[in-house]
C-alpha cells in the first residue's frame, strides 16, 4: 500500500505486530529432548514423523473449531460429528471406487482419493451450514445451551450415520500407493504418514495465506478480535460467521477423511472420541488463533508418540498434563488472541 | 493500525492524499502505524476510530465524543478536519460535552437532560445567548473552558 509505506518511519514506539517465535521453538526442542531417550536415531525419525502425522490431522480436524470459538463464541460440541459425516462421505466414494484404487498407480489412486476427500469436505460443510442454521443460530451467546444442544445434534446425528450407512465398523483399506513404508538410512517411514505431513502443511499454508493476505482473512482476524467493531464498519458479520462455520466444518471433514485412512476404518464415534484431544489442542494454541491451534496439534501430536513408546502408562494423560503446563506457562494459550 | 484501516476503506486501498490528509490531523499516527493496535493508548485508539470513520467518504458520521481523552492540540486538528468534512456531502451527527468543540462544528443544536431534549435550535443563537447556556448548561460559554 502507497500509503502505508509513505507512512513506515523509523524508531516505532509501541511494539509492532511480530512473529512469537518461542512455542515454535518449544516443538523443536521438545523434539530433540526426546532423542536421548529413545535412544536410537531411526527410531526417534519415526516416532517423530509419526508424531507431526498425527498432529497435522489433528491440525485439520480442530483449526475450523478454534474459528468458531474464536469469530463466533461458540462452543461447538457438535465439531466430532463433521469429523465422522467427512470420514463416511470419504469411505463411500472410495468404496465405490475401489478398482481404481486397486490398479497400483498414484494417478489412479488420486483419481479415487481426491474426490472422496472433496465429498468429505462438501457433506461436512452441508451439514455445517444446517447445524448454524437450524440448531446453533438461536443459542447464540448462551454457552449453556450451546453446550447442550450441540451435544444432544451430535448424539442424533451419530444415530442418524448408523441409520444412513449401517451400524458396523466399515473396513477402509488404503490405495496401494499410499500403503506400506520407505527407508530412509534405517529409519521406517510410513507413507501414508507423509502424505498427511504434506496435506497438512498445504491446509496450513492456504489457511495462512487466506488469513494473512487477503481482504476476507483480515476480516475473519478482525471478527475474532472484535466483533462489534466489524460491523460497526458496515460489514455483514452474520455472513461471515455462516462462511466460517461452513469452511470449519468441511475442514473437520477433510480431516475425518485423512483420519480415517489413517485408522483404516470409519464408526460413526470416531470424532467423538477425537473431540477431547481437538479441544485440548484449540486451548493450547489459544481461542480463534490458528497458528496456536497448528503448533499445539504438533505438540501434542508429538508428545502423544513419544510418551506411548517411551511409558506407554504415561500416553493416555500426556495430553492432560501438556495442556496444564501450557496453561501454567500461558494461560490464555501459546497465541493468545487479543479479544476487545 | 495499518490493518485496521485497510479494514474500515470498504473500497478498496486507502486514497493516498487522504491518508496523508489523516496523518497531518492525527501525526501519532505514522509512529504508530505498525504497531498493535490492542497496545494502544486510549487517546490512541480513539485517533484511529475518527481515523476510521473518515479513511474514506462517508454520507453519515455518527460521532459520540470524539474529543474524549484527546490532547487540546489534537482536537483543534479535528475540528479543522470535521470542518472539512462538512463542506463536502458528508453529514455529522456528534454527541459531545465539550461544548467548545460543538460550537465550532454545529449547525443544529439539541441539548439532552436525563436522556430527554430539552432544548433544539441553532447553534449560532445558543452560542450567542448567555442566559440560555447557563439555563440548559449550568455554565454560560464564556466561563466553560
Amino acid at each position: 500500500m502507497s500509503a502505508a509505506a509513505s507512512a513506515d518511519t523509523p524508531g516505532t514506539a509501541l511494539p509492532a505486530a511480530r512473529l512469537d517465535w518461542t512455542p515454535v521453538a518449544l516443538v523443536l526442542a521438545i523434539a530433540l529432548a526426546a532423542l536421548p531417550f529413545v535412544g536410537s536415531l531411526p527410531t526417534w525419525v519415526t516416532l517423530t514423523v509419526a508424531g507431526l502425522a498425527m498432529g497435522m490431522m489433528i491440525f485439520m480436524m480442530a483449526s475450523g473449531l478454534t474459528l468458531v470459538f474464536g469469530l463466533m463464541d461458540v462452543m461447538n460440541f457438535a465439531h466430532g460429528i463433521f469429523i465422522s459425516v467427512g470420514a463416511y462421505g470419504a469411505a463411500t466414494v472410495l468404496t465405490r471406487m475401489s478398482a481404481q484404487m486397486q490398479a497400483n498407480s498414484l494417478a489412479s489412486d488420486l483419481s479415487a482419493m481426491v474426490p472422496a476427500v472433496l465429498a468429505a469436505i462438501a457433506l461436512a460443510g452441508l451439514l455445517g451450514w444446517f447445524f448454524e442454521r437450524v440448531l446453533i443460530r438461536p443459542v447464540y451467546g448462551d454457552h449453556l445451551k450451546q453446550i447442550l444442544v450441540t451435544m444432544g445434534g451430535l448424539i442424533v446425528f451419530e444415530q442418524l450415520i448408523h441409520v444412513v450407512w449401517g451400524p458396523d465398523i466399515i473396513p477402509l483399506p488404503r490405495p496401494g500407493t499410499i500403503t506400506g513404508a520407505f527407508i530412509i538410512g534405517e529409519a521406517a517411514i510410513e507413507r501414508y504418514r507423509m502424505l498427511a505431513v504434506i496435506v497438512g502443511l498445504i491446509v496450513f499454508a492456504a489457511m495462512w495465506l487466506l488469513l494473512n493476505r487477503t481482504r476476507i482473512g483480515l476480516l475473519v482476524r478482525a471478527g475474532v478480535e472484535n466483533p462489534e467493531m466489524v460491523e460497526s464498519l458496515g460489514y455483514r458479520i452474520r455472513r461471515l460467521f455462516i462462511g466460517v462455520f461452513v469452511a470449519g466444518s468441511g475442514l473437520a471433514g477433510l480431516g475425518g477423511a485423512m483420519w480415517a485412512m489413517y485408522q483404516e476404518q470409519v464408526n460413526a464415534q470416531m470424532g467423538m472420541q477425537v473431540l477431547v484431544v481437538i479441544f485440548i489442542v484449540v486451548i493450547i494454541g489459544g481461542l480463534g488463533s490458528v497458528g496456536g491451534c497448528f503448533i499445539g496439534a504438533l505438540l501434542v501430536g508429538l508428545i502423544a508418540n513419544y510418551t506411548g513408546y517411551l511409558a506407554p502408562k504415561l500416553a493416555l494423560g500426556s495430553n492432560i498434563l501438556l495442556m496444564v503446563a501450557v496453561l501454567l506457562w500461558r494461560p490464555r494459550g501459546l497465541y493468545p488472541i487479543g479479544k476487545a | 493500525m495499518r490493518e485496521n484501516l485497510l479494514l474500515a476503506a470498504r473500497a478498496g486501498e486507502p486514497d493516498p492524499r487522504r491518508m496523508e490528509w489523516i496523518f497531518r490531523l492525527f501525526p501519532a499516527m505514522q509512529t504508530f502505524w505498525n504497531a498493535l493496535a490492542g497496545n494502544l493508548s486510549g487517546g490512541q485508539k480513539q485517533m484511529l476510530a475518527i481515523a476510521r470513520a473518515i479513511v474514506e467518504p462517508r454520507k453519515l458520521l455518527l460521532v459520540d465524543e470524539p474529543t474524549k481523552g484527546l490532547a487540546p492540540a489534537i482536537i483543534a486538528n479535528m475540528v479543522e478536519a470535521f470542518r472539512e468534512l462538512k463542506r463536502t456531502d458528508t453529514t455529522m451527527l456528534v454527541v459531545e460535552q465539550n461544548f467548545h468543540f460543538a460550537r465550532a462544528l454545529g449547525d443544529t443544536v439539541a441539548v439532552m437532560d436525563s436522556g430527554r431534549i430539552v432544548h433544539t435550535g441553532r447553534m449560532d443563537a445558543l452560542a450567542a445567548d448567555a442566559a440560555l447556556q447557563t439555563k440548559l448548561l449550568g455554565l454560560a460559554l464564556d466561563a466553560h473552558q
